[in-house]
C-alpha cells in the first residue's frame, strides 16, 4: 500500500518535473496538462513567434476529410536555449503531434509535448520521462 | 554582328533566368538542421538578464524584476580588466553587455545517447507549477525593494499583479517600453550619439532600441509621448547619465502590476569599471510614489563580437483560450 502511494507521488512528481519553462501566461491557464491527444498530418505552417512559437497541421481522416490544427510551443528564446531552432521544422514535414488539450474545449487546438517526424526522431518540449521514471523507480 | 549580338544577349538573358529558377529554391530551401545541431555551439554562457526566464536569476535587492544580478565574484573580476576609452577621453561603452551570450547560447536541453530524440529541458532543471514556484511568486511581491507606491494605490497594483495573465500590456505583445525593457544587450557609442540595442528574442518588444543624443542639446517638447521616452545624456567623471522624459503611461515598470502616470520621469545611469558597468535607474513619479524607485544591476562586458540580436515578432494567440488566472 506505502509502495503504491509512493508510486503515485513519483508519478505525479514527475509530470510536474516535465513541465516547460513558460514565460508568458501560465500553462495550466490555458491547457489541461492530464488530457492529451495525438494527430499525424502534415505541416502547413510554421510561426516562429513571441509569446509563443506555432505550428499548423492538417491531418487527412480514412474518407480524406483534412481537419486542421494549431499547436502551442515554447517561446522562441527558450526554445533557442533548448537547441531548438526554427529550421528544424519545414511546411511539409508529415509528423505526429502528441499534445495537451485546451481546457476551453477548443477541439484543433493544443500544447506540444512531443513532435514524432517521418524518419523517427522526435523533438519533446520537457523532460525525459523514461528516464525520470528510470530514476524514480531505482530509488 | 548585329543579330549575333542580340542573340548572344538572349543566351545570356536565358542563362541568367535558368541560374535564377535553379538557384533561388536552392538558396530559399536551406540545409534542415537535426536535432541537437546548435548544442556543440561555442558560445560563452555568462550571467544572464535574465528577462524571459523571470526565475531562474538572483534578485538582491528585492525589487521583483526580472534581471539576474551575477555573482558579486564575476563582477570583481571583470572589473579589473583595462577600460577603453574613445578619443574623447570618455570611457567606451561600445560592446556587447551582460547576457554574455545568452541570447544564442543553449543553456538547457538534452539530446538522448542515440541522438534522435531532442528534450528541451535538462533532468535536473527545475519544475515549474510546484510549492517552489508559488514561493518564488510570493518572493516576488515582498522583496526589500518593490516600488514604493502611495498607500491608495497599493491594492490596485497587487489586483494587477494577481491578474497578470489577463492584464499585463506586454502579454498582449504591446512594447514593455522603457525602463520595464531593462539594460541594454548592445551599446554603439560615437562622440554625439549612443544607440542602445534590447535583446528582444523573448519579449514583446519587436527590435527595440533607444538613441540617447550626448551633443548637449535639450529634451524636444515637440516630440510625442513614446513607450521608450526622450533620451538625452552628459558625462559626469566615468558616469553616463540619461535623462528619459516623454514616456506613456500605459507601460508597467515590472510584470508585477506596476503601473505609472504620465509624470514619471527616469534617470539612468551607465558607470563603466573594467569590463562593468554599473547600471543604475532611478524612476520618480510623484503621482504614483512616495518616494523614487531606485534599483541596479552589474553588467558584463560579452564575448568580442558578440551578438544577442534576434528578430522575433509577437503574435498573441492565447489571450481567449484562457480559464483561469494562474500565471508564471
Amino acid at each position: 500500500m506505502r509502495k503504491k502511494i509512493q508510486g503515485s507521488f513519483w508519478l505525479m512528481l514527475g509530470l510536474l518535473l516535465t513541465m516547460p519553462l513558460w514565460a508568458h501566461h501560465s500553462i495550466t491557464a490555458e491547457f489541461d496538462t492530464s488530457k492529451s491527444f495525438t494527430v499525424k498530418g502534415t505541416l502547413t505552417k510554421i510561426e516562429w513567434v513571441n509569446p509563443h512559437a506555432y505550428v499548423y497541421l492538417e491531418s487527412k481522416d480514412d474518407k480524406g476529410a483534412v481537419t486542421a490544427y494549431s499547436f502551442e510551443t515554447g517561446p522562441p528564446g527558450n526554445l533557442r536555449r533548448s537547441g531548438v531552432l526554427r529550421t528544424m521544422f519545414s511546411v511539409g514535414d508529415a509528423v505526429t503531434i502528441e499534445a495537451f488539450a485546451a481546457k476551453d474545449g477548443s477541439k484543433n487546438l493544443g500544447l506540444v509535448k512531443t513532435f514524432t517526424f517521418a524518419d523517427g526522431h522526435k523533438i519533446v518540449i520537457g523532460k525525459d520521462q523514461a528516464e525520470l521514471e528510470k530514476a524514480n523507480k531505482t530509488e | 554582328m548585329k543579330r549575333s549580338s542580340i542573340v548572344n544577349s538572349v543566351a545570356t538573358l536565358a542563362a541568367v533566368a535558368m541560374w535564377c529558377l535553379m538557384g533561388v529554391p536552392a538558396v530559399a530551401q536551406s540545409k534542415k538542421l537535426p536535432p541537437g545541431a546548435v548544442n556543440d555551439k561555442k558560445v560563452q554562457v555568462g550571467y544572464g538578464l535574465d528577462k524571459d526566464q523571470p526565475f531562474a536569476g538572483a534578485d538582491p535587492d528585492g525589487t521583483g524584476l526580472p534581471f539576474k544580478e551575477p555573482p558579486p565574484a564575476a563582477v570583481e573580476a571583470a572589473k579589473k580588466a583595462p577600460m577603453p576609452h574613445l578619443a574623447d577621453g570618455h570611457p567606451d561603452l561600445t560592446g556587447f553587455w551582460g547576457p554574455a551570450g545568452w541570447g544564442y547560447a543553449v543553456t538547457q536541453g538534452k539530446l538522448s545517447a542515440d541522438g534522435k530524440t531532442h528534450f528541451t529541458q535538462r533532468q535536473e532543471e527545475g519544475p515549474n507549477q510546484t510549492a517552489e514556484k508559488a514561493a518564488q511568486l510570493k518572493r516576488r511581491m515582498e522583496g526589500a525593494n518593490l516600488p514604493p507606491y502611495k498607500p491608495e494605490l497599493v491594492a490596485k497594483v497587487k489586483d494587477l499583479a494577481d491578474h497578470q495573465s489577463k492584464m499585463d500590456p506586454a502579454f498582449y505583445c504591446a512594447p514593455k517600453g522603457f525602463p520595464r525593457v531593462g539594460p541594454p544587450t548592445e551599446i554603439v557609442q560615437t562622440p554625439k550619439t549612443l544607440v542602445f540595442l534590447y535583446d528582444t528574442v523573448n519579449s514583446s518588444e519587436q527590435n527595440a532600441f533607444r538613441v540617447v543624443s550626448t551633443d548637449g542639446r535639450g529634451h524636444d517638447v515637440t516630440l510625442n509621448p513614446s513607450f521608450y521616452g526622450d533620451s538625452i545624456g552628459h558625462w559626469e567623471g566615468n558616469t553616463m547619465v540619461v535623462d528619459v522624459t516623454n514616456l506613456i503611461d500605459e507601460t508597467w515598470l515590472s510584470q508585477n502590476g506596476t503601473i505609472h502616470s504620465d509624470a514619471m520621469h527616469v534617470i539612468e545611469k551607465l558607470t563603466r569599471e573594467g569590463n562593468v558597468i554599473n547600471w543604475e535607474i532611478s524612476i520618480e513619479d510623484p503621482k504614483v510614489f512616495t518616494r523614487p524607485w531606485v534599483y541596479s544591476r552589474h553588467l558584463i562586458h560579452g564575448l568580442e563580437g558578440g551578438h544577442a540580436l534576434e528578430e522575433s515578432p509577437c503574435v498573441e494567440h492565447d489571450g481567449g483560450h484562457l480559464v483561469n488566472t494562474d500565471r508564471n
